[in-house]
């Protein structure tokens, strides 16, 4: 979605007439419509992102012949670091990051599937069109934000469906449940409470005491929360209102119980994403999954920002990850689970007890990535801790 | 329908893609879109009201205290017999010489005007300023078409220092992107407006035009400036160049402005309203804007301006009601040359 709900709103209304009442039952016209559409959005945001969309597109496209003569990994991983190239232009120039931070993020959204597509093309599950992978990487719902799709699962064949009613009023509600939680929740409930915190500044952390600390970066994961599932939710209902099917991206993640659980209900598309196309074949070739989750969640990291701050937050989540690993297959997990199931009490106590862990240490690692320097990330630590 | 050819479906795509936002941007152009939010008061005196305007006035708050519109319009009349003379202070657009010219420019499309007098930003941060709301008051020519200045203050771009010439193509798309979103928020609030319950009070106005009441000793702040310095014209010289007074941005507007003035046959007056302190405004460089431009350029001289930060100031950029005096005099004592002049 993009920064203005009107214009986001306008061209909802203006495409779905022409998307299912024009181009009826011609996936290809559809798809194109929608493309053409969505670049033209981008432009309006950022004219620059247009040509460089469709340079990440065309590398990608372009690999498919190359690999038919060249099939090596190293060709392979050339065409994927242009991408991640193209993906941390912004981070390597001074690519305008602040008035036009949304549409930035699309960026990294777009060079990251069409990573996805190099490696479905390296292994020979794909042999797309340059319209499916402008499609996949224009998409306007998903454009900025996801959920990240592959192109097995979003490509012109999904502009096939017929209409039916039903879908489409799941897919208004999805909208304005979205709208709900993005506007309202987020930003006219959470962001004025929130008010100055967390502290941005290094020393007004240090000098704040760790209840306010604590606080501050526990209402911030939520806020966090509340645009972020919002923002999914308009898209994934907004694909709706296309017929287009995209994964869900969120499952109640402050029910997790350890992290591994919350992995698998926050952004749940983006990690789906890096445990297939990184994480399993890395544990294929090499058998080691302890490196696995780090370079998975060093990977998603580098994603999100060339920082210390997030490579500290990969190394946290990877960290902790390993260790539930390490936990999992010790025999005090078997002594915890006998307890638990024996004993309700206990079960209820350590659950609750694990759900407020979880939340608390997602929450400080956000709050450290999304610090704007190092010494103000660490500045978070040093208060709880300290 | 279902095409074979995807070179149609692009084209058609295409086609669908720019009746869309050209329909945006055709609303976009619309005045009452333009001067949407706080300018009811310049929409409401240019397209509802009707009759020849004698004296149309704009420029930043600085012009608003030296001339209270209802005073010049008396002074009008009882020095030139006019009836009821209409002068019209549009002033307090905003920073920004682009809104102050657009305001004018739309003024001189609708209705008549016999002078136009406009305050011209001397060199500094001001003139250099892209008015916040530029995207949404100028047209969509102007948007399109207006150099930037290579390090503009004050826009609504946050880092001066990333704002250069090239990404000026970015900051265009940005502007048709506001304002592409300025002409949606007022759809949706017209649409809105169709289920909200009739509005019983009169709708808002902002006309803050009202009399300059300066206490004397308001008059102490500028004094206590003059005093710490040991000179009237403590501020730093201003930078006397053609160039550098008129930049690119600058210039641009003024052009259209003066054009459509002299295709409607509007005379321009432009104006130098210095700040306490402020050096006088160079003779020969207004004697070279005048001939540039074929306007008038009034401006107080080196012994007014001595005067007048003595005894004229209210604060240290606004006149009092003496300065009110003096530059409705300066006015005057120009409409009477030119009326002899015609004469």
């Amino acid at each position: 979605m993009f920064i203005n709900p009107s214009l986001y709103l306008a061209s909802l209304v203006f495409c779905l007439p022409i998307y299912w009442l024009l181009f009826k039952n011609d996936a290809v016209s559809r798809g194109i419509f929608l493309s053409v559409f969505s670049l033209a959005l981008i432009g309006l945001l950022l004219p620059a992102l247009v040509p460089l969309t469709i340079l990440s597109s065309a590398i990608a496209y372009g690999y498919k012949f190359v690999c038919k003569t060249y099939p090596s990994k190293t060709v392979a991983a050339i065409a994927g670091a242009l991408q991640l190239l193209i993906m941390w232009l912004p981070d390597l120039t001074d690519l305008d990051k602040i008035t036009l931070g949304m549409a930035l993020v699309g960026l990294a959204y777009f060079t990251l599937r069409n990573i996805g597509v190099i490696i479905d093309i390296y292994k020979g599950k794909i042999s797309p069109s340059f319209l499916d992978i402008v499609f996949l990487n224009t998409f306007f719902p998903t454009y900025s934000a996801g959920p990240v799709e592959n192109l097995k699962t979003l490509n012109v064949n999904s502009c096939n469906a017929t209409f039916d009613t039903s879908e489409f009023l799941v897919g208004i509600a999805r909208v304005l449940l979205g709208i709900l939680k993005f506007y309202f929740l987020s930003a006219v409930l959470l962001v004025p409470i929130l008010g100055e915190f967390p502290p941005t500044a290094e020393s007004a952390i240090l000098e704040a005491d760790a209840f306010t600390i604590v606080t501050a970066i526990l209402f911030s994961w939520l806020q966090l929360y509340a645009a972020f599932s919002g923002y999914s939710d308009i898209a994934i209902g907004s694909s709706k209102l296309f017929g287009i099917r995209v994964r869900e991206n969120f499952n109640s993640p402050f029910l997790a119980r350890n992290i591994q659980e919350f992995w698998q209900r926050w952004n749940i598309s983006i990690m789906n994403f890096v445990s297939e196309y990184f994480y399993l074949n890395f544990v294929r070739v090499t058998g080691r999954r302890v490196f696995g989750i780090f370079l998975a969640f060093f990977v998603m990291g580098m994603w999100h920002h060339l920082s210390w701050n997030y490579l500290i937050w990969a190394f946290a989540h990877g960290g902790a990850m390993a260790l539930f690993m390490v936990f999992r297959r010790s025999k005090a997990s078997v002594i915890v689970s006998d307890l638990k199931s024996n004993n309700r009490g206990f079960n209820f106590i350590w659950v609750s007890l694990s759900r407020v862990i979880t939340i608390f240490f997602v929450s400080l690692a956000s709050a450290i990535a999304t610090a704007p320097d190092l010494e103000t990330g660490l500045a978070y630590i040093g208060t709880f801790f300290g | 329908m279902k095409l074979k050819n995807p070179l149609i479906s692009i084209l058609i795509s295409l086609l669908l893609t720019s009746v869309f936002f050209a329909s945006l941007l055709a609303v976009a152009e619309r005045p009452s879109v333009r001067l949407q939010g706080t300018d009811r008061f310049r929409h409401d005196a240019i397209y509802k009201e009707t009759g020849d305007i004698q004296v149309a006035m704009s420029g930043t708050s600085r012009s608003r205290r030296a001339h209270y519109a209802p005073y010049l319009a008396a002074d009008l009349e009882r020095e030139f017999g006019l009836k009821n003379p209409i002068v019209l202070d549009l002033s307090l657009v905003g920073d920004g010489i682009d809104a102050q010219t657009s305001i004018l420019r739309m003024l001189l499309e609708e209705r008549h005007v016999e002078t136009v007098v406009m305050q011209l930003y001397y060199k500094g941060d001001r003139a250099k300023v892209t008015h916040p709301r530029y995207h949404q008051i100028g047209t969509l020519k102007d948007v399109l078409l207006a150099p930037f200045d290579k390090n503009p203050g004050g826009d609504r771009f946050p880092d001066k220092a990333r704002q250069k010439q090239g990404n000026a193509l970015s900051r265009r798309a940005q502007l048709l992107y506001l304002r592409i979103n300025g002409a949606l928020d007022f759809c949706i609030e017209r649409f809105s407006r169709c289920f909200a319950a009739d509005q019983t009070r009169p709708a808002h106005w902002f006309d803050d035009s009202k009399p300059v009441t300066v206490t004397p000793e308001k008059l102490s702040e500028p004094l206590e400036d003059l005093a710490e310095a040991g000179t009237v014209f403590f501020r730093a010289p201003r930078d006397w160049e053609l160039s550098t007074l008129l930049n690119a941005r600058t210039n641009y507007f003024l052009t259209e402005l003066i054009n459509l003035a002299n295709s409607k046959g509007t005379d321009v007056v432009l104006l130098d309203i210095p700040a306490v302190g402020m050096q006088p405004l160079d003779e020969d460089l207004a004697k070279e804007v005048e001939d540039t431009f074929g306007v008038s350029f009034l401006y107080p001289s080196r012994e007014d301006l001595r005067d007048l930060y003595f005894n004229a100031y209210g604060d240290k950029a606004h006149v009092g009601l003496k300065g009110e005096a003096f530059y409705r005099e300066l006015l005057i004592k120009h409409f009477r040359q030119d009326s002899e002049a015609g004469s």
